[in-house]
């Protein structure tokens, strides 16, 4: 099997991006890819896309030829890849195969969601078709719902308490803060996050992340041809993936996820990795107590500790175990198939030493963890995946932060000019190339623009509502 | 999986016991067509025969 490594990132800006299309957003983080990359179209070989329910949100299927098409690389292979939340950690984990396998050489892993376009209710009925239609759904669970179920239980057997739970999204919206990239520019205190609508007991809307568009794309080769595109390679080590029962009810437990345990066992033993050796991970933080039993799960601390190292400060951004240094699903923003390559995009920067203001002192040793099912914005297990990414035999080789990353802006209004120096439009993928492209410096990509929203403290006010118990009690 | 009725959130903590009750779940449609299923009610808030 050959090593695999990430040669090339891109990724939209997230947020509500109405005047953005799916195909736009799509071709302008592949487009960012290739060029990190300084490849050109004509030199991929396969893709594979992340989307939870382009069917549902903007009624398209068949995106996977769609992209193919629009991005002008038809006839390279492209694959869809549905796993709920964790479709765009799938989508790269079978790109990895492809090259791993020596299949393919220069593979595509992308991830696409575009959410807004549909009202918050209607998007949320949407996000709850992948729970368990006949025993969750039916009787009318919702995923924070679940997750309310699992954080009771959380609080009832170790103490986890409602201040805990707020320090992990106050964390990941500060986090957010320094990423331009990011869905919620907002510094919120726990005393702020307490006081926000409650959405399913204990949950409240400034623990759940929100519905958002967003893309996002690496591209991927193998590692002994890794230095031909780029001198900082980082190679995916491990790659680990599990299943579950689809029903929260029919599992072992509330309080701990066996699939997550399961694939980040996998995925320590192929990147022979501990977890005391991880710098930093990017997890899911559906809601605040997915995060609190992620990091029990992966090892970082005992079970039952996750509220209290939170509290602690050991997984802030200056921590010794930094977590969504990003802003993670809360702060960054959740749009589902792209949830995952965005993950491994943040990994990707901070080992590079490109993550700029957010960047993680001591950054050779990353972890990804994504969680698919139970509805999108806060969900069980039925499948999940974790990729380790390391920076294996290369550390120290890296060149300090550039200046990928626009100052962490605190409130963001109006809007700027296009992103990007090769601000990608029509024309897809395959009209682009390295040489091609004008205006200053490929390897310096502009901050994304600040457009679509008011201001960015307004999360969408209409995505709680429908998160509680939703059909009539009577 | 079910919902829990006839009670207050506040009422009810974690070990308490619960039967199942023949329920409407919800009605759909402008027909109002009725699903009807189970719910679980706390068993010390079972109606009392004669009350």
């Amino acid at each position: 099997m050959r090593r695999v490594a990430v040669v090339g990132v891109g990724q939209t800006k997230f947020g509500e991006l109405w005047d953005t299309s799916f195909r736009q957003m799509i071709i302008e983080a592949g487009t960012r890819a290739l060029e990190d990359a300084g490849i050109s179209g004509e030199e991929i070989d396969a893709m594979y896309v992340g989307n939870m329910s382009a069917g549902q949100f903007i009624r398209q299927e068949h995106i996977a030829s769609l992209i193919a098409d629009h991005s002008g690389l038809a006839p390279v292979p492209c694959t869809r890849v549905e796993a709920a939340c964790a479709s765009g950690a799938l989508a790269l984990r079978e790109a990895m195969v492809a090259v791993a396998s020596g299949m393919h050489d220069v593979v595509v892993a992308a991830g696409i969601e575009k959410m807004t376009d549909v009202i918050a209710e209607a998007g949320q009925e949407m996000l709850a078709t992948v729970s368990d239609q006949e025993w969750e759904a039916f009787v009318g669970a919702t995923f924070p719902s679940l997750f309310a179920l699992m954080a009771r239980r959380h609080m009832h057997e170790f103490g986890t308490t409602d201040e805990q739970r707020a320090l992990v999204a106050v964390k990941n919206h500060h986090n957010a803060c320094l990423n331009a990239y990011a869905q919620h520019h907002v510094e919120l205190t726990v005393e702020r996050v307490l006081q926000s609508p409650m959405v399913s007991s204990p949950l409240r809307m400034m623990e759940c992340a929100s519905l958002t568009d967003g893309a996002a794309c690496l591209i991927l080769v193998p590692l002994e041809e890794a230095r031909k595109y780029t001198d900082t390679p980082v190679e995916i080590a491990g790659s680990g993936q599990a299943s579950d029962t689809i029903a929260l009810g029919d599992r072992e437990s509330l309080v701990s996820l066996r699939a997550t345990r399961e694939a980040a066992r996998k995925a320590y033993r192929m990147a022979r990795v501990e977890p005391k050796q991880v710098d930093l991970a990017e997890v899911h933080d559906s809601t605040t107590i997915s995060e609190i039993m992620a990091i029990e799960d992966l090892g970082f601390c005992e079970k039952g500790k996750g509220g209290k190292i939170t509290e602690e400060g050991m997984t802030a951004i200056d921590g010794p175990l930094p977590v969504n240094p990003s802003g993670g699903l809360e702060g960054r923003g959740h749009p589902i198939g792209a949830t995952g390559i965005a993950q491994a995009l943040e990994i990707v920067l901070q080992l590079r030493g490109e993550a700029g203001k957010r960047q993680v002192k001591k950054a050779e040793v990353g972890l990804t963890h994504t969680v698919g099912g139970e509805r999108g914005d806060g969900g069980g297990a039925p499948l999940q995946e974790e990729i380790a990414c390391t920076s294996r035999g290369s550390g120290g080789r890296y060149p300090t932060a550039t200046a990928w990353w626009a100052p962490g802006a605190g409130t963001a209004t109006g809007s700027s000019s296009p992103p990007g120096p090769s601000a990608p439009t029509a024309g897809g993928w395959a009209s682009w190339s390295p040489t091609g492209s004008a205006g200053g410096g490929g390897s310096t990509p502009s901050p994304p623009s600040t457009r679509g929203r008011g201001t960015s403290e307004s999360r969408s006010p209409t995505c709680w509502p429908s998160w509680s118990w939703r059909r009539d009690r009577g | 999986m079910a919902q829990l009725t006839d009670c207050q959130e506040e009422e009810v903590r974690i070990g308490d016991e619960v039967e199942l009750v023949f329920r409407r779940i919800k009605e759909e449609g402008e027909e109002g067509i009725i699903h009807y299923g189970f719910k679980a009610r706390l068993v010390r808030a079972r109606p009392q025969p004669g009350a």
